[in-house]
């Protein structure tokens, strides 16, 4: 086991974050692999189906997300992972199958207890969702303001520190329609990370984003991770370097889990699709044109 | 489409909008209470619409003076105009075309605003804070149109009646006693409470539909000038048949 200083600072770890973090992850695969029982899952999908318009996207999804780790779902374009991560949270319902949280059935709560069970969660969407009435500070905010009674000078605080994080400081006044597609979504990062729930659900959070501040996301993210162990589940289609920024990788294809495991496990996996996926390459079993 | 499926898409369509009506009713009671929202929707809906209603009642005041005189003056029974025009307006044209005008100007809004953030995932969004979109959404604009409307039709009402007068006084030169006297002594408040009582419900139909249609927009831009557009049909339909039933009802 790694050992961790009582509450390091972000400006320390930034220092020594990927060290400590793949420390991590080899400790990780290590307990994984002697017994993957001994890994806890907070959220699992089973034999979850799904048809939209018709057409069946989730075709018998089986996955266990692990509690306080960095989960990554890959795969290509289509393959089902945003519909994936909407069925987290339970803004869409399986046709058949369970999802559950803490072993509880998403499905089986309504009204009141699925608000409840929300408010565990943050989600960023693909597409951001910032609301557009709102600059980018109300934006932040709120959540904040809506969900806890936080006084607003607290608020002032963390969401600026939030701003900073995602490199957007003196951006606060802005409006969505004002921002790049990079900053918008940086902006929603913000969102997503400034109610500090359980679990944080990402989709593609770096996607649009230049290769520097894409690093400097991927930093933001383990930092935070490192920091409150939060359970963070993260779509990406930053291949290979997602793999230096998770514990547990998900790979889905056409609808099904192809594989899952400790991420240096799957990056070492001689499954052709997976290698083909990983590498990029356009010839192999997956055709694309 | 055949028949059937028709038949039950409309009973499904009907099912689910009379639900978000109950949704909305009940999160009403519940707090906690967005009064800020809702100020701010009374000020959209509201404050907003003032000149068009303004301007709409003016003229529809006048020439309601003037085809009433030209009409009643066939037998011989000008010095009803001022009753004529202040019934017509308190009891029918009030409400109805201030909810008309409002559908046009907040309801067609109200519809595309609520589209779009629902084709942009941000009632999604909305809901995956916790913050249940009914109520936050629908809620301040159901609340603000129960209030509003009443009120913008009792200007609607005044300016009309007054409207009136300017035909009938200033330029048909009628006794400016005999048209507001008449006025007096035939309004009855059974009359104006006919009248409110319409802009009460017109205000939940104005609300109720629109929001419910932008709320389930679908299919991008298109989608949502779809939901705009049958916003304004139905909200403007359903007006016209429930004033005819609260007519039949309140006569
Ligand atoms: N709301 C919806 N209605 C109908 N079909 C949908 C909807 N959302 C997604 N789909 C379909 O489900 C499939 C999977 O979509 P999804 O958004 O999960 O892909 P993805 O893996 O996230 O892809 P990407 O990497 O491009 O974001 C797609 O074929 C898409 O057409
Ligand atoms: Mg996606």
């Amino acid at each position: 086991m790694t050992t961790h200083p009582s509450s390091p600072t972000t400006t320390e770890l930034r220092a020594r974050l990927a060290d400590t973090f793949s420390e991590e992850c080899r400790e990780y695969r290590q307990r994984y692999h002697d017994n993957p029982a001994a890994v806890v899952p907070i959220l699992s999908m089973q034999g979850v189906t799904k048809h939209l318009d018709g057409r069946m996207v989730l075709n018998g999804i089986d996955l266990d997300i692990p509690k306080q780790a960095i989960t990554a779902i890959i795969g290509i374009s289509g393959s089902g992972k945003s519909v994936t991560l909407k069925h987290l949270v339970g803004l869409m319902r399986p046709d058949s199958g369970i999802v559950a949280l803490d072993g509880q059935n998403l499905g089986s709560l309504s009204g009141k207890k699925i608000q409840a069970v929300r408010r565990r969660f943050s989600l960023l969407f693909q597409g951001g969702a910032l609301f557009d009435s709102l600059n980018v500070f109300d934006n932040v905010a709120f959540p904040l303001r809506e969900t806890t009674r936080i006084s607003e000078s607290e608020i002032q605080t963390r969401v600026l520190g939030a701003l900073e994080d995602v490199n957007l400081s003196g951006m606060e006044h802005k409006f969505p329609d004002e921002l790049s597609g990079g900053m918008n979504k940086r902006a929603a990062l913000a969102r997503a990370l400034i109610t500090r729930p359980e679990i944080i659900l990402l989709d593609e959070p770096t996607a649009g984003l230049d290769p520097i501040i894409e690093n400097a996301i991927h930093h933001l993210i383990c930092a935070t991770f490192l920091r409150t162990r939060t359970t963070m589940v993260v779509i990406s289609h930053a291949v290979p370097a997602i793999f230096k920024w998770c514990h547990h990788v998900i790979v889905l294809h056409q609808g099904k889990v192809l594989a899952s495991g400790p991420a240096m496990t799957i990056q070492d996996s001689s499954d052709p699709v997976i290698r083909q996926f990983i590498r990029g390459e356009v010839d192999g079993p997956i055709h694309i044109l | 489409m055949n028949l059937g499926t028709a038949a039950l898409q409309v009973t499904r369509e009907t099912g689910r909008m009379f639900l978000f009506l109950l949704q909305t009713i009940l999160a009403s009671f519940s707090p906690p209470w967005r009064l800020r929202n809702v100020f701010k929707q009374i000020h959209f809906i509201g404050m907003r619409s003032l000149f068009v209603i303004a301007l709409t009642s003016v003229f529809a005041g006048m020439v309601l003076a003037l085809q009433g005189y030209y009409t009643l003056s066939r037998f011989g029974s000008e010095a009803l105009l001022g009753p004529a025009v202040a019934l017509s307006m308190i009891r029918e044209l009030g409400p109805v075309l201030s909810g008309l005008m409002i559908t046009g100007r907040a309801g067609s809004a109200i519809a595309a605003e609520l589209g779009i953030m629902r084709i942009r995932e941000q009632i999604d969004a909305l809901d995956v804070m916790g913050v249940p979109p009914i109520h936050f959404l629908a809620v301040p604009r159901f609340l603000a149109g129960l209030i509003v409307l009443p009120l913008l039709t009792v200007m609607f009402d005044v300016i009309g009646i007054w409207g009136g007068y300017l035909v009938a006084v200033q330029l048909l030169g009628m006794s400016a006693g005999t048209y507001l006297g008449g006025i007096e002594s035939a309004v009855s408040m059974h009359d104006i409470t006919t009248g409110l009582m319409k802009a009460l419900c017109f205000g939940i139909v104005i609300t109720w539909v629109c929001s419910y249609k932008g709320y389930f927009a679908r299919r991008g831009a298109e989608g949502v000038s779809h939901a705009t557009t049958s916003a304004v049909v139905l909200s403007s339909v359903m007006i016209l048949v429930s004033d005819y039933f609260i007519t039949a009802m309140m006569l």
